[in-house]
């Protein structure tokens, strides 16, 4: 049993400290998650909050075959499409967030981290999703493939593709003169 | 689809995805996740305190559904009989319930 599994089962037992301790092991890991996904940090913040308050409230919902830190991304992406979805209510799944960066938009942005963050947020919501845990957060394929409940050759796909569709789009920062 | 020339290459991409800084949570946020447990297991505010006051009332008034409670449970007077004499004795002094019960056996 992994460290953070015997954590997940003290806290089904009504464990405070070991829900504490669970909850400062992954909390910078959903914020920035949810950053990524949402670009506000107020709402990323309030979606970690509300990840964390569910791990403690439906702890009782958590089944073993499923890492703990999966399972936490799992609720903080619903959390966030949720909200995407109340931004853009008639986006379909993959459409949420898939709004293109067009050059000009992109050029008025001085800042190259924020230049990629938009590009990431451009990806269509799996896409996003996918590269967001495979890059930043370091979960494996299999873990992906949990997260977004579907199996590792389409977690490959998606990375595949998110990783091409940004290639092409930050390839705009070099044609701009931006240092890459 | 762009030219495969036009794209950066994956090395490029790992470098600027690499620049995108992390944010750190704020101390604020940590106390707010690690106190979940303790806010949500403390007592909700006014409705703590009358919490048991209005268990007891509603046991009281569940009693006296299920009769329970009765005025002669709880020692109290006749109040409420239907025995007609046991009114007239509540209303009535006893010259004038003597004289009713001549009046009665005169009839």
């Amino acid at each position: 049993m992994t460290e953070d599994a015997a954590l997940m089962t003290r806290i089904q037992g009504g464990d405070a400290t070991a829900y504490r301790e669970l909850s400062e092991r992954h909390i910078a890991g959903i914020l920035n998650f949810a950053f990524r996904m949402l670009r506000d940090r107020q709402e990323a913040e309030d979606v970690t909050q509300e990840t964390f308050l569910r791990l403690w409230k439906r702890a009782h919902d958590y089944q073993a075959k499923q890492k703990p830190s999966t399972w936490l991304y799992t609720i903080a992406r619903n959390l966030c499409i949720d909200r995407l979805r109340k931004k853009h209510p008639q986006g379909s799944d993959d459409e949420v967030a898939a709004d293109s960066v067009s050059p000009n938009r992109m050029l008025e942005r001085k800042h190259v981290s924020s230049l990629v963050r938009g590009a990431i947020q451009a990806l269509p919501e799996r896409q996003q999703t996918a590269l967001t845990l495979s890059h930043f957060e370091g979960l494996s394929n299999p873990e992906i493939g949990e997260v977004l409940g579907v199996k590792v050759e389409a977690v490959e796909s998606l990375l595949s593709r998110a990783r091409r569709k940004l290639r092409t789009e930050l390839a705009e920062l070099r044609t701009a003169g931006v240092e890459v | 689809m762009r030219e495969t020339t036009e794209m950066l290459s994956y090395r490029e991409l790992d470098d600027l995805l690499d620049s995108v800084e992390r944010l750190a949570p704020s101390a604020a946020l940590r106390r707010k996740v690690a106190e979940v447990p303790a806010r949500l297991n403390a007592p909700q505010g006014w409705s703590f305190w009358w919490r048991p006051v209005l268990s007891v009332l509603g046991c009281a008034v569940a009693g006296v559904f299920v009769g329970w409670f009765t005025p002669e449970t709880l020692g109290g007077s006749s109040v409420g009989s239907t025995d007609p004499y046991e009114l007239l004795e509540g209303e009535l002094s006893a010259t004038e319930l003597a004289l009713s019960d001549q009046l009665l056996e005169d009839w």
